[in-house]
């Protein structure tokens, strides 16, 4: 009985398959999220949000603005925040914050449309997604 | 017969009768000249006009900043560079290192305090923001913005008002020592300060004092205008004796330092010392030297005559006359004659100014205004406006049109080819620069505000935008064949610009190479109604009649407008108005308004996410692949040409920095670029030197990458070269994990490079 030795061509495809699967488990392991994280972008609870490190020149400015808002000074709070989205137009917290903000204020459609905005930047961010989610529905509930 | 009695009579009585009229005419013109005092001295005494600040600058460590901009940023914002930084706006620079004194300065949101800074960069990043002398690193510092202008009364003047408090000592007492020895004591007018100047004038043999005391010069200054004659001195001297009599020393003093004139910038005034301050010694008063004190007082007499700038000799001469007067009088010691005396005239450098050198974004913040500000209060209430104008982006744009205009050859061949520019934050809606002609500097006729040209090609994202709302995706295929549209006044049978048709083209390619024929289908397609109202989604406000010629861009906007609707496209979905001012305050700081960020989204991420990449493809494969940039592939945009090639557009953006071109002539003649060939490279550019970051949208949870043969428009592999990966919506709904789709990608563009280096190693 002769055993047929399989064509080159097929033995390369074996080799291939079994390359791609090894691949594939290795991606599976570590897919990354659909942004940049290189700083981590967690979605600040209330309480959590005097921790967040003073890293950068935004997060200072983050950081006065909620000291504002802690001292009743909402205007002046909001109009700092801008100064930190100025500087990082596309961190998603800090769009939350003003959608925050504006609810507070009892500006609903425009507590909607940013936390629209935020979600838009927050990519794989589920925790920042359902808090926005969440403060849009109470914002139409309020409409 | 009348009797000797009554004519006697008849005289005293018409004389009292004549007297009488007379104190009646004094009393009724003293009583109006007392009037126009109190209308003029009370409530708002002066004229200060609104001033307009540019967006501060903001430092921290890791910006990217050039130390050569950075200086210049401070110049603008009126610092002074000095051997030894010792006041409020002086700095210094060694190399890469900076040490300066910040001003204090009250912003809408608050105070900043002064703050004596070290600043050092190193490979053009700031690397270290350390506060003197305790060392204390910072973080971020805000400085005090540049004044970029005011709105003028009519008669362009301008003021920094200051209060009796603010005065400096020895800045009165020389005043009155060197124009009014007896102010404190007379009445408005002073019989003794005549005869002595009279005196010494005869001794001179020239006019070197003059009777008028300075409550007389500051109702010359203040109320009259330059007649010369025995009736204005006479009203001069009444009014005078009034003004003593109605207020005090210190009021009139201080108002005659806010008023006097001491010198002419162009067709801008300047009134008072505070601001001469500003102009000519580049300080606050409160930190003129005597010898500065001293050049002041002395230009009193006669301000061109005396111009440090332009008469150092006399104005040299007479400042040592007034330090004389000064030591006489016992102002000053002898030790601080002598080194008041041995200053140079002027030690500032000319001055690099902000003010009045941005015209056109000036226009646009005033026009913002008067829609909310009566015209008076613009003028007269100091009202104190904080802009968005980011100089240096203006600076760049401008230096970058100038240059490549000249690199075009434009303006030579007779055609006198105009431009205009507008750049925004594409996040943010803010406007940071405009350019209203190519004489930036010149103000007239604003280009990018009120030029409405036809936008051509710049239409079709909102055709393509609309498709891709409805369904169709960046590989749907579009027939790019003649088309005929019939119409009531004949019929429109649209051309591409190259006069071909391309047959079969996937949707995105269409966009890319800007196929009018393929544009036109669809957009009849979709049905004109629905384009426009996707263009007024995008932000175009105005109404626009819905003929098919719409489609290619027989719209007339202005610059400005384009920008509205591109900023829509580049924030991915969201309308965000144009915003020219931040706030508005109160002469005392107090908040009137604020412009605060607001968004609406108009269309989904993921639409507009596909036609963002769309308009990346423009820059890569597209019209304007040809734009002569190794960074042009970070950037997304979109060519414009008209019919006729009567205008050149380019709108496009980048992470940072969204930037509108036009090129034109004003008398509509063909002009000899396209939209890529004199529009993008201005935008280009402009880009490159604003070192513009990459345009990156994030991406949608929906969105799911394929790779495409782009001729057959079928799936392909890794295998089929010239195949290219698309964004297209998923069906699903957010997922849970990285979609498949992306480890296929990733895995895919693995294994070929493997296959490529096999490959090689074959040949």
């Amino acid at each position: 009985m002769t055993v047929r030795r399989k064509a080159r061509w097929s033995r390369r495809l074996d080799w291939l398959a079994v390359f791609g699967a090894l691949l594939l488990v290795f991606l599976q392991g570590c897919a990354a999220p659909s942004y940049e994280s290189s700083m981590d972008y967690r979605a600040p609870e209330e309480a959590e949000i005097d921790s967040l490190s003073g890293e950068g020149p935004a997060a200072g400015l983050y950081l006065q603005s909620r000291q504002a808002l802690a001292a009743g000074d909402a205007r002046r709070a909001e109009m700092i925040l801008e100064r930190a989205l100025r500087i990082e137009p596309a961190n998603p917290h800090y769009w939350h914050t003003k959608a925050r903000m504006r609810f507070r204020q009892g500006d609903y459609s425009q507590a909607i449309e940013l936390g629209r905005k935020s979600n838009s930047l927050a990519g794989g961010d589920r925790g920042l997604k359902v808090m926005n989610d969440s403060l849009i529905e109470e914002a139409r509930e309020r409409l | 017969m009348m009797k000797k009695g009554g004519k006697k009579r008849f005289a005293i009585t018409t004389a009292v009768l004549i007297c009488l009229t007379l104190v009646a005419g004094t009393a009724v013109w003293t009583v109006r000249l007392d009037r126009t005092i109190e209308a003029r001295f009370d409530g708002r005494r002066w004229a200060v006009p609104a001033s307009v600040y540019a967006r501060p600058l903001e430092v921290y460590p890791g910006l990217a900043l050039a130390p050569e901009r950075f200086e210049w940023e401070l110049q603008l914002a009126g610092y002074r560079l000095e051997e030894h930084v010792s006041a409020a706006g002086g700095y210094r620079r060694d190399g890469g290192r900076f040490e300066l004194v910040s001003r204090e300065f009250l912003f809408a949101d608050g105070v900043e305090a002064q703050k004596r800074l070290a600043v050092s960069f190193e490979n053009g990043l700031i690397q270290s923001l350390v506060r003197q002398p305790d060392g204390e690193k910072l973080g971020y510092v805000r400085l005090d913005p540049a004044r970029i202008g005011s709105f003028h009364p009519l008669v362009h003047e301008d003021r920094i008002v200051i209060g009796a408090s603010e005065v400096p000592g020895l800045l009165a007492r020389t005043l009155v020592a060197v124009e009014d020895r007896d102010f404190f004591a007379h009445r408005g007018i002073s019989p003794s300060g005549i005869v002595r100047a009279l005196l010494a004038n005869i001794r001179a043999g020239a006019v070197v004092q003059g009777g008028s005391t300075l409550t007389q010069q500051l109702v010359k200054n203040f109320f009259l205008t330059r007649e010369r004659s025995l009736s204005r001195k006479l009203r001069e001297g009444i009014m005078a004796l009034i003004l003593e009599a109605r207020y005090s020393k210190e009021d009139i003093l201080t108002a005659y330092i806010n008023e006097v004139f001491l010198g002419q910038d162009g067709s801008r005034a300047i009134h008072g010392f505070a601001l001469a301050s500003h102009f000519f010694f580049r300080r606050d008063l409160a930190d003129l030297n005597s010898a500065q004190i001293a050049t002041l007082v002395g230009m009193v007499k006669g301000p061109s005559l005396y111009d440090p700038r332009r008469r150092p000799q006399k104005s040299y001469d007479r400042r040592q006359t007034v330090l004389s007067i000064m030591l006489d009088q016992g102002l000053i010691d002898t030790e601080e004659y002598t080194v008041a005396a041995g200053r140079p005239l002027l030690e500032a450098r000319p001055q690099v100014s902000g003010f009045n050198r941005f015209p056109a974004y000036l226009e646009m913040v005033r026009r913002q205004l008067e829609k909310e500000y009566q015209s008076e209060d613009l003028k007269k209430a100091g009202l104190r406006i904080f802009s968005h104008l980011d100089p240096w982006v203006q600076q760049m744009a401008e230096e970058q049109l100038a240059a490549t205009l000249e690199e075009l050859g434009a303006g030579q061949n007779g055609t006198d080819i105009e431009a205009a520019s507008v750049i925004t934050a594409p996040q943010t809606g803010e406007v940071l620069a405009v350019i209203g002609g190519k004489e930036a500097r010149r103000p007239g006729f604003n280009r990018a505000l009120d030029a409405f040209r036809s936008i051509g090609s710049l239409v079709k994202p909102a055709v393509y935008l609309s498709a891709l709302e409805k369904g169709y995706t960046l590989t749907t295929p579009l027939e790019d064949r003649a088309v005929f549209v019939a119409q009531e006044s004949g019929g429109w049978q649209p051309q591409n610009y190259d006069q071909l048709e391309h047959g079969r083209v996937a949707l995105y390619k269409a966009l890319a190479h800007s196929y009018n024929l393929a544009t036109v289908r669809l957009g009849l397609d979709l049905g004109i109604e629905n384009v426009l109202s996707t263009l007024a989604g995008l932000g175009h406000e105005p109404e626009v009649e819905g003929y098919p010629s719409i489609l290619l861009g027989a719209v007339p906007m202005s610059p400005l407008q384009v920008a509205r609707i591109y900023q829509t496209i580049a924030s991915g979905g969201f309308f965000l108005p144009l915003r020219s001012i931040r706030a508005v305050t109160a002469s005392d700081g107090t908040l009137l308004r604020n412009y605060g960020l607001e968004v609406e989204q108009r269309f989904s991420p993921a639409s507009v996410f596909l036609l963002h990449h769309a308009l990346t493809r423009v820059m890569s494969e597209g019209t304007a692949r040809n734009a002569a940039a190794a960074t042009k592939n970070l950037y997304a945009g979109k060519t414009g040409t008209t019919n006729d090639k009567r205008d050149s557009w380019f709108a496009g953006y980048g992470g940072d920095y969204l930037a509108v071109v036009w090129l034109g002539n004003d008398d509509n003649e063909a002009i000899p670029y396209s939209g890529a060939g004199g529009a993008l490279p201005v935008w280009m550019a402009i880009m490159e030197a604003l070192q513009a970051e990459p345009a990156v949208m994030a991406e949608p949870a929906s969105i799911e990458w394929r790779r495409i043969d782009p001729d057959s428009l079928r799936p392909a592999t890794i295998f089929n070269s010239g195949s290219t990966l698309l964004p297209f919506i998923t069906d699903s709904t957010e997922q849970r994990r990285v979609p498949f789709g992306r480890e296929v990608r990733a895995l895919e563009k693995a294994v070929e490079g493997i296959w490529q280096r096999v490959d090689e190693a074959l040949q």
